[in-house]
């Protein structure tokens, strides 16, 4: 039953677009996110890595894939700012490096 | 179990989803928090007094007021919204109430008080009709096993919403101003109206998937009918309790957070160990590190019950969890341990919000066919119990005169919430049937 409901069926890909448009949104959040408010970040960086997962394990779409990856890298990205921010308010010793990283 | 398989197939559900999510954001989580960011501006420009002094003159309570109008229309209307949306096109519905909400926010950047608590309240019946749509279309489209899921998905359109809300109105008022950013989001609004009208669909009770596993008698949905299921069912009155009780309990936390959070911030700064302008910016970091921790929830916790097939085991301890992590980081003192079990706590949303919701529709008697009723009583209790039980810690706090004391009495509301969930009936398939579904779909997937 369940097999002949799949064939010749097309398989949504709306998760991998959406996926894809969400971390690019992520990563393009992370220019004002060299405030502490980097937080809108995340909020588009979950959800598409999520809906990515979930459509790479549904269609095999290589734009499934691109849109995990661009959202783990824009999340990562995001956790990183958010500890030096958090080093700058707290008044802890952030390395210059660091800082010029932030000030991206 | 064969109607598992229509989730694989391109049945336009995942759009709809995505629309939802788009809609509950513009429409509300956005629209509502952003006020909230924009309050001494908004109440600057109305009343004429210069933005330094708006604390100090007091004109921001007319901005508080207006804020409170939305769960009120929201409280008044969710009821026969629900009742409707049983007996309705949830299509076109969602479309009346999309533009309903489209125009009410777009008469919020008018210039007077009134105005914006007209607006706030109109908002709020727009939103009431909003939520048993949602509820009423994950249960239409989506499979049993999926549901709670994609409940997830789709409540995560709230934290995205108010992350973006505090982080962003603010710099975007001074670039625009505050009333063009509603004037936007109500363009967006309409905008939005229009493409679900094309791209959404209604599913005739009979096909519904969710109906037909429950095997529901798709021949009696008359209003009184679907009343009579909903109001005379145990199960469905320990959900409503259960998650009334918790959404009480939460709502109170949430206002209690910013005054508690603000005091400990005012003695760090007394202390020299954090300036006024830091102590701004963490206050601002905190209001969205909860949130941040229930969209990480609401993503990843309801898949992990997916894989298991239950439900009642992940929900009710996630309630007691979360009740625990707000008692520890309101009592620590200390911002960054409170911020910690903010977060840690938030997360566990991601099993216990969706959670009786999604037990709701799975119910024996409910399904698809009576989401809308059933969601519109357990939201209207739910809205009820977010208004009362912050007066009723006001009470107990004025009686004892011991805030910890009365947080804690509210925190233990969870565990009578948690109670209500252990005297439902379990509404997951069972870990065998989930376990085969998942080596299907493997199986489809790979070939």
């Amino acid at each position: 039953m369940d097999n002949q409901n799949v064939a010749g069926q097309k398989k949504d890909k709306t998760f991998a677009y959406v996926s894809l448009v969400f971390s690019i949104l992520a990563l393009i959040l992370l220019i004002p996110a060299a405030t502490i408010t980097m937080n809108p970040t995340m909020a588009f960086a979950v959800p598409g890595f999520f809906m990515g997962l979930e459509a790479q394990r549904e269609t095999k779409s290589p734009v499934a894939k691109l849109g995990v990856i661009l959202s783990l890298i824009a999340f990562v990205l995001g956790v990183f700012m958010l500890i030096i921010g958090i080093m700058v308010i707290s008044g802890a010793e952030v390395p210059d490096g660091l800082m010029m990283f932030r000030g991206l | 179990m064969g109607t598992a398989a229509v989730s694989k197939k391109s049945t336009g559900k995942v759009p709809m989803l995505i629309m939802l999510m788009l809609i509950y954001i513009v429409t509300y989580s956005y629209a509502a928090t952003s006020i909230s960011a924009l309050t001494p501006y908004i109440a600057s420009t109305i009343s004429g007094v210069p933005l330094a002094d708006v604390v100090t003159s007091g004109t921001q309570a007319g901005v508080t007021a207006a804020i409170s109008a939305l769960p009120l229309g929201i409280a008044c209307f969710t009821f026969v919204a629900g009742v409707l949306m049983d007996k309705l096109s949830t299509r076109i519905v969602m479309f009346a109430a999309i533009l309903f909400c489209g125009v009410a926010i777009f008469l919020r950047a008018a210039n007077s008080f009134e105005m914006l608590w007209a607006s706030m309240f109109l908002l709020g019946i727009g939103q009431a009709f909003v939520f048993p749509a949602c509820t009423k279309v994950i249960a239409s489209w989506f499979d049993r096993n999926e549901i709670y899921k994609f409940q997830g998905v789709l409540i995560s359109a709230a934290p995205i919403g108010m992350i973006m809300g505090f982080n962003t109105s603010v710099p975007i008022q001074n670039l625009i101003g505050w009333q063009n950013i509603y004037r936007v989001l109500a363009v967006a609004a309409v905008i939005m109206a229009f493409v679900w009208l094309l791209i959404a669909r209604d599913k005739k009770a009979e096909d519904v998937p969710l109906n037909q596993e429950l095997d529901i008698d798709v021949t009696q949905n008359s209003v009184l009918a679907n009343l009579k299921a909903s109001l005379g069912s145990f199960q469905a009155w320990c959900l409503f309790l259960g998650e009334a009780l918790y959404s009480g309990m939460i709502q109170t936390m949430i206002g209690l957070g910013s005054p508690i959070l603000g005091s400990f911030l005012g003695a760090d700064v007394a202390a020299g160990k954090l300036t006024g302008e830091a102590a701004n910016k963490l206050g601002a970091f905190a209001s969205s590190c909860g949130n941040l921790g229930s969209l990480i929830g609401y993503y990843f916790l309801p898949p992990i019950a997916e894989k298991v097939g239950l439900r009642k085991i992940f929900i009710w301890p996630s309630m007691i969890i979360n009740a625990l992590c707000l008692i520890i980081a309101f009592a620590s003192g200390n911002i960054w341990i409170a911020l910690i079990f903010f977060f840690v706590g938030y997360f566990f949303n991601g099993w216990s919000i969706p959670g009786p919701r999604s037990m709701l529709v799975e119910s024996p008697g409910i399904a698809g066919m009576r989401a809308g009723t059933a969601y519109g009583v357990m939201l209207t209790l739910a809205r009820l119990a977010a208004f009362g039980m912050p007066l009723l810690y006001s009470f107990i706090n004025s009686l004892i005169g011991n805030m910890y004391i009365s947080i804690m009495v509210i925190a233990a509301f969870a565990i009578v919430s948690a109670v209500f969930i252990m005297l439902a009936k379990e509404t997951g398939m069972g870990r065998e049937a989930a376990k085969k579904l998942q080596e299907e779909k493997k199986a489809q997937a790979q070939g």
